[in-house]
């Protein structure tokens, strides 16, 4: 984009204000479409002034955990994807293309098939485990003598994913068909299941991850410049990498063990961001994170009217917008 | 005033079980431009990756000052020595402004944001080297010999004393790598900066430089001022008996032997 001036705080918070006001949309929006309408006016009615109203229980009760669990998820894997991006310096790596999100999903199926329910207040624990292997593996397959072949890497993540789903397959097989519905709408990615007990579990921990990813990415623009550069800039590359890398992994299977693989919006969004904003991750973290959010909300409206009223899972949707992009970014925008 | 300020002591290196550096000593004294001579291949790389600590040696130590590298934290060694690799290619198209203010890193809080002083610098960065007209063009955009002033900037904007360059003319045209050697000077004498380049092009290194370190398969073989560098008997230690050395005016050139031998045919 011509004419950019470089990163300042007060560039951001205006860029900010723009997309909090989108998500404010998708929030009204969110609320008031589904399978019963409810107007705008008794809707903020409501939310104002809370009553035992039908109105009021469905916002409560339904609508607000689920426009709620949306937009942590959103702004969960669109952090990720982009800190994924900047450390792995290509535009198409998020955790859903790297096999993260799918190993998060397989940690979940064998710690609720085996009915470990390891778990440290609420956190994934089995999950984060299986996270934190897949990404550590799919880097060890990108290293090429000492340098990090993302294409490499990003073949091993596909294949990985791939590998994970039919392992998910597998035990899915040897469940009990009542039990099975569950599972398959979840793993599909799925938010209409969320209630405010999942949201009062994720929060915290979406919350520990983000924090300190966005105090110090800005290591993540030295870093896009290659380990060596980076370290001459003086950041440390390992610790740094380390921390990313267990931070995005961290936030995936937060989100992945609750609303199932909900693909390529860490991808889309990251990238349509960098665009239009410029690829400085001081701004594009948050404000990809923000906007991330007000799409999936969005992309979950879809997914609960279009087939009304019955639904489909929102890993669908996002999948129908994000592959064609992906393919897109793939064979006619790298450079 | 000569002062030591980077200092190599026995140093040795190897990828793999592939020695690449062998019983290297040297100092390099504060001011002065340093060159760095030697084939493809001889460890200049490599050498340089260790002068700032990126690369640990196998054995021996590599002083600031008084101080081991490897005692300092990355940031330390940053505000003190800065580093322009012979390739950088940044995967995502930042500005040459957002560039160059890169090298503030160092300096910055914990949030890592840039102050009033940080664009300044920047900024005065960008006008030494005769980049700020390209402040809001896109790195992946412009030529060779701009992106290696752009790099040049981000290192001066490090406000390190000591400035490592790896081949910093390797891929420019000829007026191109004069430019950059003619800046590079610039910022030695105006700027006192101790500036130490690593090239194969054993006549421009001789025309800036006040010392030439030569080194060959890792070994040192010579460490003098150019116009001893630039002998016969030296460079077919490293080079074989291929080489010559001619004057024109006050300066000293190499040639290949073999363009004599042809003109005394032709003649």
């Amino acid at each position: 984009m011509k004419n950019r001036k470089p990163f300042t705080l007060s560039r951001l918070i205006k860029v900010l204000s723009l997309f909090f006001l989108l998500l404010l949309i998708s929030f009204f929006l969110s609320i008031t479409t589904g399978s019963i309408k409810i107007g705008l006016k008794s809707a903020v009615i409501s939310i104002l002034k809370p009553n035992e109203s039908e109105v009021s229980k469905i916002i409560f009760y339904i609508r607000l955990p689920r426009f709620l669990m949306g937009a942590i998820a959103g702004w969960s894997l669109c952090l990720s994807g982009a800190v994924f991006q900047g450390i792995l310096r290509n535009p198409l790596a998020d955790s859903y293309v790297l096999g993260v999100a799918s190993a998060s999903a397989l940690g979940a199926v064998i710690d609720r098939l085996i009915s470990l329910k390891i778990t440290f207040m609420g956190f994934p624990l089995f999950s984060f485990l299986f996270a934190s292997c897949a990404i550590a593996f799919v880097y060890y397959m990108g290293m090429v003598n000492g340098t990090l072949n993302t294409g490499r890497m990003i073949l091993a993540g596909v294949i990985l994913g791939t590998f994970f789903s039919a392992c998910i397959t597998f035990i899915l097989t040897l469940l009990p068909k009542k039990e099975l519905q569950g599972i398959f709408f979840w793993l599909l990615g799925d938010l209409s299941s969320a209630d405010i007990q999942d949201v009062i579990k994720v929060s915290p921990w979406v919350v520990i991850a983000s924090v300190p990813i966005l105090i110090i990415s800005h290591r993540l623009n030295l870093l896009s410049a290659g380990e060596e550069e980076a370290s001459a800039l003086g950041v440390n590359p390992k610790s740094t990498l380390t921390a990313f890398f267990l931070l995005s992994s961290f936030l995936t299977a937060s989100i992945v063990s609750r609303c199932g693989v909900i693909g390529f919006v860490g991808l889309i969004i990251p990238h349509l961001i960098r665009i239009v904003f410029g690829p400085d991750v001081r701004l594009l973290l948050p404000v990809s994170g923000i906007a991330g959010a007000s799409f999936l909300v969005l992309s979950d409206i879809i997914a609960k009217t279009i087939l009304s009223p019955s639904e489909i899972p929102i890993g669908v949707i996002t999948a129908f917008f994000g592959a064609p992009f992906f393919l897109y970014l793939l064979k006619w925008k790298r450079k | 005033m000569e002062e030591i300020v980077l200092k190599l002591e026995k140093i040795f290196f190897s990828y793999k079980n592939l020695p690449v550096l062998k019983d290297i000593s040297f100092e390099i004294k504060r001011g002065e431009f340093f060159g760095i001579a030697g084939p493809n291949g001889s460890g200049k790389t490599t050498l340089l990756k260790i002068m700032n600590g990126i690369l640990k040696p196998e054995k021996g130590r590599v002083y600031y000052e008084k101080t081991v590298i490897h005692k300092l934290t990355r940031k330390e060694i940053a505000k003190r020595i800065s580093y322009v690799p012979q390739e950088h290619e940044l995967p995502f198209a930042f500005t040459v402004e957002e560039t160059v203010l890169m090298g503030r890193y160092p300096h910055l809080g914990i949030l890592g944001i840039e102050g009033q002083r940080d664009h300044e610098i920047a900024k005065k960065a960008m006008e030494k080297c005769k980049v700020l007209h390209l402040r809001e063009r896109v790195v992946t955009e412009i030529s060779g010999g701009e992106k290696q002033r752009v790099a040049i900037a981000r290192a001066l904007a490090q406000e390190a004393e000591v400035m490592l360059l790896d081949e910093p003319t390797a891929h420019l045209d000829l007026s191109s790598a004069i430019e950059i050697m003619n800046l590079l000077k610039n910022l030695q004498e105006k700027e006192k900066k101790t500036v130490v380049i690593a090239s194969h092009d054993l006549n421009l290194l001789s025309n800036f430089s006040n010392r030439i370190m030569l080194i060959a398969e890792g070994r040192i073989i010579s460490i003098d001022v150019p116009s001893r560098i630039l002998s016969e008997d030296v460079l077919k230690r490293v080079y074989g008996d291929i080489l010559t050395v001619v004057k024109v005016g006050n300066t000293y050139f190499v040639v290949p032997k073999i363009l004599e031998v042809h003109r005394k045919n032709t003649v």
